[in-house]
C-alpha cells in the first residue's frame, strides 16, 4: 500500500478501533456508549467554549509532541521533555514578571526568548552528559525531571510564592500576557496555537530543507553512517537535545503567557510526557504532530463533558493507550519488516 | 381524574426542570483520598439528600480543565463547589461570569480586594487539627521521635505541620519528655506509594508515630505503619494489637488527616486530624438552598468545630485517660483564646509554651 | 543409492518475494552435496527449512525416506540434522568438551557425568580425526578449531546429516583444507553433508553433486565430473561470467599515502594494530590480506578518521593526517569503501539521493548556505545512477530496498564521484554475486589507471591475488611481509596469514 496513506491511515483506523474497544468498557460499568461519545464530541467542539478549551489544550501537547519528536529524529529519546518544560515555565515567568515596563512588542518574544532559552540549557545538560560521558538521555532526563520538579515546587513556595506562601507566583506582567484570540465566558483561546503551529513549520524546514536537518537525521537514523560521513555526533547531540529542550520549554512559557499567567508549579498534567505518545502518533513528523496533539487535546477536552453524563474520564486513558498501542505495534511490524528486508 | 394526572405529571416534570442542582467540581485528585476531596463529597451528599438535589462530581485533569468544568458546572447547577487552592483563579474568573449561582470554595482564600456575593469561601485552622495529633504523638511515642509526612507543602499542610509541632512542644515542655520531629514531603496529593516509602523511612529512622498531611498519599502512610504493626504484633486484630501495645508499652502507629481516618487500620491509626470539611460544605449547600448564602471568606477552627480530633473509636483504650483529660482542657484554653497555636513558620519559631497547671 | 534428504517441491514466500519457488532437492546418503547460488538465491531458507527454523509454504520433506514435519530444530535434530553456522554459537570461557556437551548433558539435572561426557567427546574427536584437544578453552583456539567443535557438537547430537553454511568464509587456505580433510572422512564414515558455498573452485573440490540456484529456483542438478566452473556460473547468475580481471601491470607514482608504526585500540580496548607500515602509491592497488579479525578494521578506521590511533604517524599527500578527522581527510580527497555497507556505508533509511552526498551535504553544490540544493542533488544522483548502472533507476527509493550489490554501488558510486586521490577500499565484494563483483573489480581496476591510489583490504585471497599490485598479510596487528603477487605462492600466503613471518618462511624455504 501506498506509504504516506498508510501512516495517514494507521492512526485514524486506531482512534476508531480505540473508541469501539472503549465503548465495551462503557457498556461494561452500566452507561451507554453513544450517550458518552456524543458529549466527548460536544465537550470537544460542541461550542465556542468547547472548541477554545479544546485549542487550549492542544497547544502545549504540540509542543512536547514536537520536542520529542525532534528528539527521535535525531535519534535521541527525550523523557525530560516534562522537566524542560517547567524549567522554561519557571524562567520565564521569573522573567515576565519584572517587565511591566517594556511595550509587549517587545515583551512577549523577550519572554518566549528567555523560556526557550532555559529549556534548551535544561536539556543540554543531557544532551553534554550523552556527548561527553556516553550516559544515555533517557536515564539522565528522568533524573533532571525530578530535579525540575522538585527546584519547582521550592522555587514556587518560597522565593516567588506570593500572599499566604501558596505555591504559586505572581501575574507576570499585562505586556508579557499573550493577547487572547477569543474569550467565552471565562476561556480565553489563547494564541499561543499560532506559535505552536509556527514552530512545527520551523521544525519541518530545518528537518527537510537545511544541511543541518540533514545531519540531524543521519546521525539519528544510523551513527555510524553519519560518522563515516564527517558529522560530528557529539555535537549535534547537544544541539538537538537543546532544540528538543527549547520547544518543551516554549510549552510551559506559553501556557504560563496564555493561560495561566503565573506560575503553579509542578502539577502540569504530564505534557510533557504526552509528547511522546503526541511523537509516536505524528510519527514524529511535524505536521502529524500537530494533528495528533489536536485529537488528544480534543479527547481530553471533550472527557470532561463525559464526566457531565456520568462517564469517568479515565475511558479516555484507555482510549489513549489503546491507540498508542495500535499505533506502536504497527511501528513494531514495520521496523521488522525493514530489518528483514536489510538482512537480505 | 384525567386532568389530575396530568396536573402532576406536570408538577413532576417541572419539580424536576427545577431540581436544585449541585456540583462539585475537584483538583486532579478526584474521589476516593479518603481524605479531603471525600469529606466535602460527605458533606455535600448528606445536605442534597436532605433536601433532594442532585448532585455530581467533575474531576479535572491538569490546570487547564479548571476554568472549563467550573463553567459547564456554573451552566447546569445551582451551587459549584471548588475543592483546593490551586482552582482559586479559575473560581473567581468563572463566578464572576454567573453571578446567579452560587459557589464555594473550599480550601480557597479570596484573592486580595476581590469579593464576590456569590463566592463563599472556606479555610480551616489546620493547625488546631494538627495540635491534637502533635499533643497525643508526644505523648505515645516509646522512641521520642516522631514523624510528619506532608504532600505539597501549601499553606494547608503547613498549618498541619505547625500545629502539629507545637502540639508536641507542649506535651514535651509540660511532661518534660524529649521528643523529636522528622519532617518529609512526598511533593505530591495522589500517589499512595510515595506515601508508603516516606513512612517507611521514617520509621527506619526511629520514629513509631507518623502524621500523615498528604491526601490520598496518606493512605499509602497507613498501610505502611499497618504492616509494620502487624509483622510486630503478629496478627492484625484490634484486641491483639491493643494488648500488645498496652502490654509492652510500644508499636508503630499513623495519625490520619482531613477527615475521621481512624476506621482506616483499626488499632494503628492512632487519632485523626479532622477538618470540618463535611460540615462547611453542608454548610454552603444548606444556606443556598435556604437563601441564606453571604459571600466572603470563613476561617473554621476549633471554636467554630472546623478543627478536631477524631473520636479515636478504637484507640481510646491504649490512651491514658490523664492526656485525654488534658486535651480537653486544653481545647477550652484554645476555644477561649488563651492558648494560641501557631499558623505561620516565624509563629512557630516564636512559639513559647505558656505556662499552664491542669487542674487535676 | 538411498536417499537421506528430499525436499519435494518446496516453496517459501516472505512479504514481497518469493524465497523459494518449488524447490527440489535430493541429497544420497554418503555423498557431499554442494549448493550453490548468489546472495538472495534462497539456499539459506531452504536450509532453514530443513532444519526447522521455517516451516514451508508448500511441500514436502523426506529423511530417509520418512515424511517429516519440524516444529522446530529440535525435531530437525532428534531426526539426525545437524547445522554449523557460519557464526559460532560456543562460550569462550569453557572448554571443548564443555561447549559441546552443553544444552544436551546427560546426568541428573546440572550434574550432568562431564568425565563420560569428555570420554565421548574425545572418542568422536578421534574418529573423525578432528584431533580437538577436549580441555582446551574456546577462547585459545584459533578460528578453524573452533569450527570443528561445532562439528563436534552436531555429531555428539548423533547428526548423520550435516549441513555446513559457508564454512569457510572464515579460514586460512590451511584451514580450508584441513576442513575438506574432515569432511573426506565423514564421508567415508558413511555421514551425508551439505555443503553451501558460493566459491566455485571449493564447490569443485569437495562436492559429490551440486545442486545450482538462482532466485528461489534450482537451475541446476550437476555431477561434479561432469561440469565445470564456467558452467556452474553460468547457471547461477543466467550468463556468462568473466572470471579473470583484465589489467595492464601498475605504473606507480609518487607516494600518497604513508603510514609509519601505527598503532591502535579496538573497542575493547585492547591493542589491534601492533605498529604497522607501508605505503601506497598513485596508480597502485596496495592490497592488505589476513583472516579477519588481525586488525585490518581497526587499521581501516584509523587511516579515515573514525578511530584515533594510539601512536604512529599517518602522511595523506605529505600532510601528517594521524588525527585529522573524516570531514578533513574527505575534503583531501580521500575515499572510503567502507567494509560493512550496512553500518557504515549507508542511511538505509535515507533515499538513495540523500546517500550519495553524504560526507558532502554540506557544501556547494549540494547545499546552498544552510539549505540543501534539492535540484542539484537530485541531478547528481541521476547523473551517478545512469554511470554506474545503479538498479532500480530510482533515486528516491530507500537505501534499504535496494539489493546488496547496488546498494554496494552506491557506495561506490558516492565515493568514485568524490574524484578522490586515495581510496581506502575494505571487503568491497563481501556478500556480492558475481555479476556484481565483476563490476566492482572493474571499477577499482579502472580507477587505478586513472592514478588514483587504491589501499584494498580483502578477506578473498582470489580477490586480492587478481587484483592487488603489491600485497601486505596482517596477523595480529602486524604485517607480516609485504610480496608481489606473480612472486609469491599460495601457500606462502596462506603461512603467513597463520602468522608466520615472510623471512622466517622463505629461510626455511632456502
Amino acid at each position: 500500500m501506498n506509504q504516506k496513506l498508510w501512516s495517514f491511515l494507521v492512526p485514524v483506523l486506531s482512534v476508531v478501533v480505540a473508541l469501539i474497544i472503549a465503548s465495551f468498557v462503557i457498556l461494561m460499568i452500566g452507561k451507554n456508549p453513544i450517550t458518552a461519545y456524543a458529549a466527548l464530541i460536544r465537550g470537544a467542539l460542541g461550542s465556542k467554549m468547547a472548541i477554545a478549551s479544546t485549542i487550549v489544550k492542544t497547544t502545549p501537547l504540540i509542543l512536547t509532541g514536537l520536542a520529542v519528536g525532534f528528539g527521535f529524529r535525531a535519534g535521541l529519546f527525550n523523557i525530560g521533555a516534562e522537566g524542560q518544560m517547567i524549567v522554561g515555565a519557571m524562567v520565564a515567568t521569573a522573567f515576565a514578571i519584572n517587565v511591566g515596563w517594556m511595550p509587549a512588542v517587545l515583551a512577549i518574544p523577550l519572554t518566549m526568548l528567555v523560556g526557550m532559552v532555559a529549556g534548551a540549557a535544561y536539556a543540554s545538560i543531557a544532551g553534554f552528559l550523552k556527548a561527553k560521558t556516553g550516559a544515555h538521555e533517557v536515564v539522565t532526563t528522568i533524573m533532571l525531571n525530578w530535579i525540575a520538579d522538585y527546584l519547582s515546587s521550592y522555587v514556587v513556595t518560597v522565593p516567588m510564592g506570593v500572599g499566604f506562601g501558596t505555591p504559586k507566583s505572581p501575574e507576570i506582567a499585562s505586556s508579557a500576557k499573550l493577547p487572547p484570540l477569543m474569550v467565552v465566558q471565562a476561556t480565553e483561546l489563547t494564541s499561543g496555537i499560532i506559535v505552536a503551529v509556527l514552530a512545527a513549520i520551523l521544525m519541518k524546514i530545518l528537518l527537510d530543507k537545511t544541511s543541518k536537518g540533514y545531519e540531524l537525521k543521519a546521525a539519528g537514523f544510523n551513527p555510524y553512517a553519519a560518522e563515516y560521513g564527517g558529522i560530528k555526533l557529539a555535537d549535534n547531540i547537544v544541539l538537538a537535545m537543546a532544540i528538543s529542550g527549547a520547544l518543551a520549554g516554549l510549552a510551559g512559557t506559553l501556557e504560563v503567557m496564555g493561560v495561566h499567567h503565573r506560575f503553579l508549579g509542578t502539577l502540569s498534567g504530564g505534557k510533557g510526557f504526552d509528547g511522546i505518545s503526541i511523537a509516536l502518533i505524528g510519527q514524529n513528523n511535524p505536521i502529524g504532530i500537530i494533528f495528533a496533539a489536536l485529537l488528544m487535546g480534543a479527547l481530553r477536552n471533550g472527557s470532561n463533558e463525559m464526566q457531565f453524563v456520568g462517564v469517568p474520564k479515565h475511558i479516555i486513558m484507555i482510549v489513549q493507550a489503546i491507540i498508542i498501542f495500535l499505533v506502536a505495534a504497527d511501528r513494531i511490524v514495520r521496523a521488522i519488516f525493514l530489518r528483514k528486508k536489510v538482512a537480505k | 381524574m384525567k386532568r389530575l394526572i396530568v396536573l402532576s405529571l406536570l408538577v413532576a416534570l417541572s419539580v424536576f426542570a427545577m431540581a436544585f442542582k449541585v456540583i462539585m467540581v475537584t483538583d486532579v485528585g478526584g474521589l476516593g483520598d479518603k481524605s479531603f476531596n471525600d469529606g466535602t463529597w460527605e458533606g455535600i451528599v448528606k445536605a442534597a439528600k436532605e433536601i433532594g438535589a442532585e448532585y455530581k462530581v467533575i474531576q479535572s485533569y491538569e490546570q487547564a480543565d479548571y476554568i472549563p468544568n467550573l463553567t459547564r458546572a456554573a451552566q447546569e447547577a445551582d451551587v459549584v463547589f471548588a475543592v483546593g487552592f490551586m482552582m482559586t483563579d479559575a473560581l473567581f474568573k468563572v463566578a464572576k461570569q454567573f453571578p446567579n449561582v452560587y459557589f464555594v470554595g473550599i480550601d480557597i482564600v479570596p484573592p486580595e480586594g476581590t469579593s464576590l456575593p456569590n463566592v463563599l469561601c472556606f479555610v480551616f485552622k489546620e493547625e488546631h487539627a494538627g495540635f491534637y495529633a502533635g499533643y497525643i504523638a508526644a505523648a505515645m511515642t516509646s522512641t521520642g521521635k516522631i514523624g510528619f509526612v506532608g504532600g505539597i507543602p501549601i499553606p494547608p499542610v503547613e498549618r498541619f505541620r505547625y500545629g502539629y509541632e507545637a502540639g508536641a512542644k507542649i506535651y514535651s515542655t509540660l511532661h518534660k519528655k524529649k521528643v523529636d520531629i522528622l519532617r518529609g514531603y512526598t511533593n505530591d496529593f495522589e500517589d499512595p506509594k510515595k506515601g508508603k516509602d516516606l513512612t517507611m523511612a521514617q520509621y527506619a529512622q526511629g520514629a513509631d508515630i507518623v502524621f500523615l498531611a498528604a491526601g490520598a498519599c496518606g493512605n499509602g502512610g497507613i498501610e505502611a505503619a499497618r504492616e509494620k504493626m502487624v509483622a510486630l504484633v503478629g496478627s492484625d486484630k484490634l484486641v491483639d494489637i491493643i494488648d500488645y501495645v498496652t502490654k509492652n508499652n510500644k508499636g508503630f502507629f499513623a495519625i490520619g488527616v482531613d477527615v475521621d481516618q481512624d476506621y482506616m487500620a483499626p488499632g494503628v491509626v492512632l487519632c485523626s486530624a479532622m477538618k470540618g470539611i463535611s460540615m462547611a460544605s453542608y454548610y454552603g449547600v444548606k444556606s443556598a438552598w435556604e437563601g441564606t448564602f453571604e459571600g466572603g471568606l470563613k476561617v473554621l477552627g476549633v471554636k467554630e468545630s472546623g478543627a478536631g480530633v477524631s473520636p479515636m473509636k478504637y484507640t481510646k483504650g491504649m490512651i491514658p485517660n490523664r492526656v485525654i483529660a488534658e486535651l480537653e482542657y486544653l481545647t477550652k484554653l484554645i476555644k477561649d483564646g488563651k492558648l494560641v497555636i501557631p499558623d505561620t513558620e516565624d509563629a512557630l519559631k516564636a512559639f513559647q509554651v505558656p505556662a499552664i497547671t491542669f487542674p487535676f | 543409492m538411498e536417499k537421506a534428504v528430499e525436499m519435494i517441491q518446496i516453496v517459501k514466500r516472505f512479504p514481497q518475494v518469493v524465497a523459494n519457488d518449488h524447490v527440489d532437492l535430493t541429497v544420497l546418503k554418503g555423498e557431499i552435496h554442494a549448493i550453490v547460488g548468489e546472495n538472495g538465491a534462497g539456499k539459506t531458507t531452504l536450509m532453514n527449512q530443513l532444519y526447522g527454523l521455517l516451516k514451508p509454504d508448500f511441500g514436502e520433506i523426506r529423511i530417509f525416506g520418512k515424511k517429516v514435519s519440524f516444529r522446530g530444530p529440535r525435531d530437525a535434530i532428534s531426526m539426525g540434522i545437524g547445522m554449523v553456522h557460519q557464526h559460532f554459537m560456543l562460550v569462550n570461557n569453557l572448554t571443548v568438551a564443555e561447549n559441546v556437551v552443553l544444552g544436551s548433558e546427560t546426568g541428573i539435572g546440572p550434574l550432568f557425568d562431564l568425565k563420560r561426557a569428555r570420554k565421548r567427546v574425545s572418542e568422536l574427536s578421534e574418529r573423525y580425526g578432528l584431533h580437538v584437544d577436549v580441555d582446551a578453552k574456546i577462547e585459545d583456539l584459533p578460528v578453524g578449531m573452533q569450527q570443528r567443535v561445532e562439528i563436534l557438537k552436531v555429531l555428539y547430537r548423533g547428526a548423520e546429516i550435516l549441513i555446513l553454511d559457508e564454512p569457510t568464509a572464515v579460514l586460512t587456505p590451511q584451514e580450508t583444507e584441513e576442513l575438506f580433510e574432515t569432511m573426506f572422512k565423514l564421508r567415508e564414515n558413511g555421514k551425508t553433508i551439505i555443503f553451501i558455498s558460493h566459491k566455485l573452485n571449493e564447490v569443485m573440490r569437495v562436492s559429490d553433486r551440486i545442486t545450482v540456484m538462482r532466485q528461489g529456483r534450482v537451475t541446476g542438478v550437476l555431477n561434479k565430473d561432469e561440469t565445470n566452473p564456467r558452467e556452474i556460473a553460468r547457471l547461477m547468475v543466467g550468463r556468462d561470467v568473466v572470471f579473470t580481471v583484465e589489467k595492464t601491470p601498475a605504473k606507480p607514482d609518487g607516494v600518497v599515502l604513508k603510514v609509519e608504526d601505527l598503532r591502535v585500540k579496538d573497542y575493547r580496548n585492547l591493542e589491534a594494530v601492533k605498529g604497522v607500515s607501508f605505503e601506497v602509491k598513485a596508480g597502485e592497488i596496495y592490497a592488505i590480506a589476513g583472516v579477519a579479525g588481525n586488525g585490518q578494521t581497526e587499521l581501516v578506521e584509523a587511516l579515515t578518521g573514525l578511530r584515533k590511533p594510539v601512536s604512529g604517524k599517518v602522511y595523506f599527500l605529505g600532510k601528517d593526517v594521524t588525527h585529522a578527522t573524516p570531514r578533513e581527510l574527505r575534503e583531501m580527497g580521500m575515499g572510503h569503501i567502507p567494509e560493512d555497507r550496512h553500518k557504515y556505508g549507508l542511511i538505509l533509511q535515507f533515499p538513495a539521493y540523500y546517500n550519495v552526498i553524504l560526507g558532502r551535504h554540506y557544501r556547494p553544490p549540494f547545499a546552498k548556505g544552510e539549505f540543501l540544493a534539492h535540484d542539484k542533488i537530485l541531478t547528481f544522483a541521476e547523473e551517478l545512477f545512469n554511470r554506474f548502472d545503479v538498479r532500480p533507476n530510482n533515486v528516491r527509493m530507500l537505501g534499504a530496498n535496494f539489493s546488496g550489490g547496488n546498494q554496494q554501488k552506491l557506495v561506490i558510486a558516492r565515493e568514485v564521484g568524490l574524484e578522490p586521490k586515495l581510496m581506502v577500499v575494505s571487503q568491497p565484494t563481501r556478500g556480492l554475486d558475481v555479476g556484481a563483483t565483476e563490476f566492482v573489480h572493474r571499477t577499482l581496476i579502472q580507477l587505478r589507471d586513472s592514478g588514483v591510489a587504491i589501499l584494498l583490504v580483502s578477506m578473498e585471497l582470489d580477490e586480492i591475488l587478481s587484483l592487488a599490485d603489491r600485497i601486505a598479510v596482517m596477523y595480529n596487528g602486524q604485517i607480516m611481509g609485504e610480496v608481489e603477487p606473480n612472486a609469491v605462492s599460495i601457500e606462502e600466503i596462506g603461512l603467513m596469514m597463520a602468522g608466520h613471518r615472510l623471512e622466517e618462511i622463505r629461510g626455511r624455504v632456502a
